[in-house]
């Protein structure tokens, strides 16, 4: 299998050494995968872009990037990056942004002039090109950055929350561009703290907590890793109100969320139905109907970050 | 390399598009306008040989001052002649002699307290009132002396500036001193103005979300910070040459003289706006604030470089602070460890005015310490986690 990012042992520390911000990390991204790297704040996604392009100097380990390696500035030749909070010169038009990062890429000329308009149309900016950054809006900001990143064709981007301060419509359309960039063979390490949006985009997903990878694969693997491969059940109950006795009832046997009509129960497995049900009866509660939902991304990951904090597993910091 | 023109070119562009900068150019413009346009050639009329036939004078003037723009170029030239004459050691020295007769007077007047405590006999006490007053006699001819010796060699000075400047006009000598004139106000303005331009730049290249996306690209460090460096100076550097461009040209139509020397300041005063855009710089990247950048710049412009210029030119000679000897042990070192950009703007008016003594040092020490601010910049800029 042909890599756009593998790392071995890669990691970073500060305070020298006090600090673990990555511990020895192994990530192998497939080329051409859309793969999206979850965690909880601070759990180093940043770091580690940032490391792998060199923003961040790595501690120790190695990394490549589209095979060459990542201290090298080749390797980034064929690489976009959306910086997360990015800051472009405010003097600067949509455009005129397009064209420093398009220069700085290597592009020039007519080639460059056919990008700038390109992307910018890709992004919906056409109109605003010749406008100053400084009076964007942040969702605005937020495209002409995605079209920086295209430039020069990279067959590696990293977003790094591409749709942050995007509103709805625009977080779509985003997700448009990036599927249609995965269709076009590049590959995508997106970082995202919106898990629905992970799951729309990416195939292959890793969760990061203090620094380390807990589980990489493709989106089915990890759910299935992390519920035992029986799936994490959420069951939807419709039933009569519940008194205090049922509810306690429900929630002995899993995490209880009111709905409309009744509620949803998370059960470890399909065995844990049936003693829920005769719990309600007991209660003397009527059931009009159970249905399981599937279990999604944001369950397991939720599930898998909370035993990580049961077992105590932490970084260093 | 495409990289670090395109970084360069950014700065460029940041530079047009500060106001400050903008109003630095405006003054430049104003001033190079001011000169050039307010300049005129004066005729004496009086009959003189062609070499003293003619000056230079403001429009608005009808006829010379009394100490014309030649006279001013004689005094600069027969100031270098004198120090090349030693004049400055010699004076020197002779303040020393005077430092040692005080130190003398001090001990006595000691002694003379001391025999006055123990009630010392009359004898004793009149011979240390002779002793007195025979070192205030050595010290009153020694003053007499040094005064007269100063004035003989400007003399001599003023009269080899004669001699060597037979063949010089008085045109080209007025050419000379208000071209050295225009130096100073370009220099002094170009100072002022970019330590707030660009105090900004380096601060504002190592922001978060700013710096980041410009180390994603295929760029090394290294372009990174000279691209930033360069471009910096770039706008600056062209709009002293159009200046410089300018004034040449107009006052070469307006006299007929091509005074090429003029543009031996040029590097100069680029070296100098290099010096404090450097110190600002480094500021700006050890600290991230532009403010702090901004002040230190200033600071180091307004009162440090005057400090230093005090004990350079000042300390050895004055006997205000011949007392404090380790002042003065301290001005012969400070001259070799810190950068003066008053000495440098002589320099250059000194390359102006083309005198055969050219004051190199403090173009030596700045350029050390360009060098070693810039390294330890980059340094810093190379290490660093964004």
């Amino acid at each position: 299998m042909e890599l756009a990012v593998e790392t071995k042992d890669l990691s970073k520390t500060y305070k020298r050494g006090r600090i673990l911000a990555l511990k020895a990390l192994d990530l192998q991204v497939p080329m051409g995968s859309a793969f999206g790297l979850l965690g909880p704040n601070g759990a180093g996604k940043s770091t580690l872009v940032k490391t792998l392009l060199t923003i961040v100097r790595a501690s120790g380990g190695s990394a490549t990037l589209l095979g060459v390696d990542f201290r090298r500035p080749e390797a980034r030749r064929k690489v976009g990056y959306l910086p997360e909070g990015h800051r472009f010169p405010g003097y600067l038009t949509g455009a005129g942004v397009c064209e420093y990062f398009g220069r700085l890429a290597g592009l020039r000329g007519a080639e460059l002039a056919t990008q700038i308009k390109e992307k910018l149309e890709l992004v919906g900016m056409s109109e605003w090109a010749d406008v100053k950054i400084s009076r964007y809006s942040k969702g605005m900001a937020q495209r002409v950055g995605l079209a920086q990143a295209m430039l020069g064709n990279p067959k590696l981007i990293f977003l790094d929350e591409p749709t942050d301060g995007v509103d709805p419509l625009g977080r779509q359309e985003i997700r448009e561009v990036i599927k249609r960039l995965c269709r076009q063979g590049s590959t995508i390490f997106l970082n995202s703290h919106l898990l629905s949006e992970v799951e729309q985009v990416c195939d292959r997903v890793a969760i990061m907590h203090h620094g380390r990878i807990l589980r990489q694969g493709s989106v089915r693997e990890i759910i299935d890793a992390v519920t035992g491969g029986q799936g994490l059940l959420q069951v939807r109950f419709r039933t009569s109100p519940l008194d205090a006795g049922a509810r306690q009832a429900v929630e002995r046997h899993g995490a209880f969320t009111p709905a409309d009509d009744g509620f949803l129960v998370n059960l470890p497995g399909p065995q844990a139905v049936t003693p829920l049900i005769d719990a309600l009866r007991a209660a003397r509660t009527e059931i009009f109907s159970v249905e399981p939902q599937h279990a999604n991304l944001e369950e397991a990951f939720i599930r898998l970050i909370q035993q990580q904090s049961d077992q105590g597993v932490g970084g260093t910091r | 390399m495409q990289a670090f023109l395109a970084i360069v070119a950014d700065t460029w562009r940041q530079s047009k598009q500060q106001w400050v900068f903008l109003i630095l150019l405006v003054m430049l413009g104003a001033v190079t306008v001011t000169f050039a346009a307010l300049t005129k050639v004066h005729d004496y009329g009086d009959g003189s040989d062609s070499r003293h036939s003619q000056t230079l004078l403001w429009l608005w003037q009808d006829a010379p001052e009394e100490f014309t723009r030649e006279d001013h170029w004689e005094g600069v030239y027969s100031m270098v002649i004198a120090k090349q004459q030693g004049r400055e050691e010699i004076l020197r020295q002779k303040r020393k002699e005077q430092q040692k007769l005080k130190e003398e007077m001090i001990s006595l007047s000691d002694e003379y307290s001391a025999a006055k405590k123990r009630n010392a006999p009359e004898a004793e006490i009149d011979a240390i009132n002779e002793r007195a007053s025979a070192l205030q006699k050595r010290e009153a001819a020694l003053v007499e002396e040094t005064d007269r010796v100063n004035s003989q060699m400007l003399k001599e000075a003023r009269a080899e500036v004669k001699r060597r400047s037979a063949d010089i006009s008085d045109l080209q000598k007025a050419l000379e001193v208000t071209l050295a004139q225009v130096t100073t106000f370009l220099t002094i303005l170009t100072m002022l103005g970019f330590v707030a331009a660009a105090s900004g730049y380096f601060p504002g290249l190592i922001a978060q979300g700013s710096v980041d996306s410009v180390l994603a690209r295929p760029v090394n460090r290294l372009q990174v910070f000279f691209g930033k460096y360069v471009g910096g100076l770039a706008l600056i550097s062209a709009a002293l040459f159009a200046c410089w461009l300018v004034l040449f040209i107009t006052f070469g139509i307006k006299t007929g003289l091509w005074h090429w020397h003029f543009f031996s300041a040029l590097p100069m005063t680029l070296l100098a706006a290099a010096l404090l855009y450097a110190i600002v710089a480094w500021v700006g990247l050890m600290t991230r604030s532009t403010a702090l950048s901004l002040v230190t710049g200033y600071f180091f412009y307004l009162v440090v470089d005057t400090a230093v210029h005090v004990m350079v030119t000042q300390a050895p000679n004055d006997p205000l602070f011949a007392d404090w000897k380790w002042l003065v042990t301290m001005a012969e070192w400070v001259r070799y460890l810190f950068p003066n950009f008053r000495l440098m703007r002589e320099s250059a008016e000194a390359s102006v005015v083309n005198v055969p003594v050219f004051e190199a040092q403090p173009l030596i020490v700045a350029a050390a310490w360009l060098v070693i601010l810039l390294v330890t910049a980059f340094r810093r800029f190379q290490r660093t986690d964004f």
